[in-house]
């Protein structure tokens, strides 16, 4: 299998991924693909149902169900069957060097300003911190966690102490690309229940820690290392748009 | 402020809206002083680009004079006169660094709708559907301008606007499209389309040292404007059979390269033309590539194939089998703007280029939806609408 710089740098990778089964499928298709899921499942049944083709009926079924749910069955068997907690990896390239993004990472009390499911991360000394989930109320959700490993310009490894009511564990890891002035950053963050159930503030967290939410949280990191803002348009001026206003 | 806002499709009206503000420190708010009509807004005008939502402010072509800057802003002042490049580039990105403003990774806060479809995100763009960032674009009286040191450049009092406008877009990618082609001494032009980036491309052609440019289109005033302005030898593709002429122009090679400032709109002619707009109608094909594919055909055997023109989505017949066999090279793409900006300008003082010259209406923006219509039908000769706030 190919290994990315990354992973050939850092054979223990795997000690880090909880396995497959681990994985948490509520929701487990992006809002795009469900869009063309539907149109897509939606052609295909009517002509597999003009046709008389079991196939086509049967495919434009389960395309139409995982848009119209936003579930994938076979994403989810292939992902087995738990729904235990959660792991994602995601990688971005920074157009800055190595030194300059693991210092920035370094300082975990900056880490909410682009995770979106951490509302603070307060230093109690070196190693230890304190975390506040960013969940909505009236869910409230706090623990307490510890660097484990602290790599220069390498890796910075972090995780929840025993007896929080989760596991939160995360890592992210620097590759620097000097041909490109940029640095490969991957993140790696799991999180579950502790206890083996999933309460309510939990369930909002695991919720909110999706592939796509990760990578956005990526991307908001690299557009303020890179550029010092997050790019918005929020607030801008638009007009009532009429189409609708009329329609009704 | 007034602002013209897209409605649904041939639908835009100006209508009064609340006025931008600074929303990062890296902004600067612009009063506009004159804005354009770009070909590429008729297709957002018809339709046919996805992910516009009804009351987004259109436009993409403006100038006008900075009012206020954000915190981070340090090249520019209240007061100054500047030229705002149409893509939304953050001037720091790897991209960015080796001048490819509009890939600039950072622009575009809708990155994973585009990432959905291209698999990468292009820049953001003003006034140019969600899924390129979703931005009130320019033709309003005043416009929000993201990294504000990065995109606008500076103009003399003295420069009469309608010669600046065009440093926004039409004629660095009409220049962008010339340059594209790698002209060498002796190389014969062929453009698809005599709109303004057409003519902006024929010029650049002859700039960049082509020995001859053949202009295709249907509009007679178009094709009187590429001859007269641009100098270039009109084909016009109701009466004459493209293919032939062009062959026997170049003594049977076909053009060095071909520029396709056409794009995703092609009207197509003949049975060709009735079953593209069949298919795109029934919804089987976005995108009616009828200049393409004849630019396509036409190119000599190793030449190259510039396409500055507009596509979105998906085509179909794509002759990849002449491109194959010929070896072709097809570059493409939204233009650097940012890059052409200054020396275009110098070229503007110094008197060898008047973009101004294919201005055919200037309307009040309360106008803005009659320009849009006289545009797109090319009415009353029309070649490019500008808009006076």
């Amino acid at each position: 299998m190919y290994k990315s710089g990354l992973e050939a740098m850092n054979p223990a990778l795997d000690d880090i991924r909880p396995s497959p089964s681990n994985r948490f499928v509520a929701n487990n298709v992006g809002p795009l693909e469900r869009y063309i899921s539907v149109f897509g499942g939606t052609a295909l049944l009517i002509r597999g149902m003009r046709r008389g083709r079991l196939s086509m009926i049967v495919g434009g079924g389960v395309l139409l169900y995982r848009g119209a749910t936003g579930f994938c069955p076979i994403y989810g068997a292939l992902n087995g069957d738990s729904t235990h907690g959660t792991q994602i990896e995601e990688s971005i390239t920074v157009h800055k060097s190595v030194d300059e993004v693991y210092r920035m990472w370094r300082r975990i009390e900056d880490l909410p300003r682009f995770m979106s499911h951490l509302k603070s991360v307060t230093s109690a000394n070196e190693h230890q911190s304190h975390w506040i989930a960013n969940v909505p109320p009236p869910f409230g959700f706090e623990w307490d966690a510890e660097i484990t490993d602290n790599q220069e310009n390498r890796k910075i490894s972090w995780r929840s102490l025993p007896g929080s009511s989760i596991h939160h564990a995360g890592s992210v890891l620097f590759h620097p690309v000097p041909a490109r002035k940029s640095t490969e950053i991957k993140l790696i963050i799991s999180c579950a229940p502790a206890g083996g159930s999933i309460g309510g503030a939990v369930a909002k967290l695991l919720a909110m820690l999706t592939e796509q939410q990760i990578r956005e949280d990526l991307r908001a990191f690299k557009a303020v290392a890179e550029s010092g803002e997050k790019p918005t348009i929020a607030g801008q001026p638009r007009g009532i748009g009429r189409t609708f206003a009329e329609g009704r | 402020m007034k602002a013209v806002c897209w409605n649904r499709k041939k639908d835009v009206r100006v209508e009064t809206v609340s006025d931008p503000s600074i929303l990062n420190p890296g902004d600067a708010i612009i009063e506009t002083e004159l804005t354009a009509i770009c070909g590429s807004d008729l297709h957002l005008y018809n339709g046919n680009i996805p992910t516009m939502k009804p009351g987004d402010i259109l436009g993409h072509e403006f100038m006008g004079t900075v009012v206020e800057t954000g915190a981070a802003v340090k090249n520019l002042q209240r007061g100054d006169r500047v030229i705002v490049p149409f893509p939304i580039a953050c001037g720091n990105c790897f991209y960015c660094a080796k001048e490819e403003y509009s890939f600039c990774d950072n622009s575009n806060p809708n990155a994973w709708m585009a990432e959905k479809i291209y698999g990468q995100t292009p820049a953001g763009l003003f006034g140019y559907s969600h899924l390129l960032g979703g931005y009130a674009g320019g033709q309003a009286q005043y416009v929000r301008v993201p990294y504000a040191d990065v995109g606008p450049v500076k103009i003399s009092p003295a420069m009469p606007a309608e010669k600046a406008l065009f440093l926004t877009d039409i004629l660095p990618t009409g220049y962008q499209a010339a340059e594209n082609c790698g002209i060498k001494e002796g190389d014969i032009v062929a453009v698809w389309g005599c709109g303004p980036v057409g003519q902006f491309s024929i010029q650049s052609a002859h700039i960049l040292g082509a020995e001859r440019v053949i202009a295709i289109d249907r509009f007679p005033e178009r094709l009187e404007m590429a001859r007269t302005r641009s100098n270039a030898i009109a084909l016009n593709y109701e009466t004459v059979n493209v293919d032939d002429e062009l062959r026997e122009i170049t003594g049977g090679r076909g053009p060095d390269s071909c520029i396709d400032a056409v794009g995703m709109e092609a009207h197509g002619f003949g049975i060709a033309g009735w079953y593209e707009s069949i298919k795109h109608n029934l919804l089987l094909e976005t995108d009616r590539p009828t200049a393409l594919r004849q630019a396509i055909n036409a190119c000599r055997k190793g030449g190259t194939v510039s396409i500055p023109g507009v596509y979105g989505g998906f085509v179909d017949k794509f002759p990849i089998g002449a491109a194959f066999a010929k070896g072709l090279t097809m570059r493409m793409g939204q233009t650097h703007v940012q890059r052409y900006v200054r020396g275009l300008l110098e070229k503007i003082e110094a008197g060898s280029i008047d973009p101004s010259s294919i201005i055919s209406h200037c309307l009040p923006l309360d106008e803005a939806a009659r320009g849009y219509a006289i545009f797109n039908d090319k009415e009353d000769e029309c070649t490019k609408v500008v808009l006076k706030p």
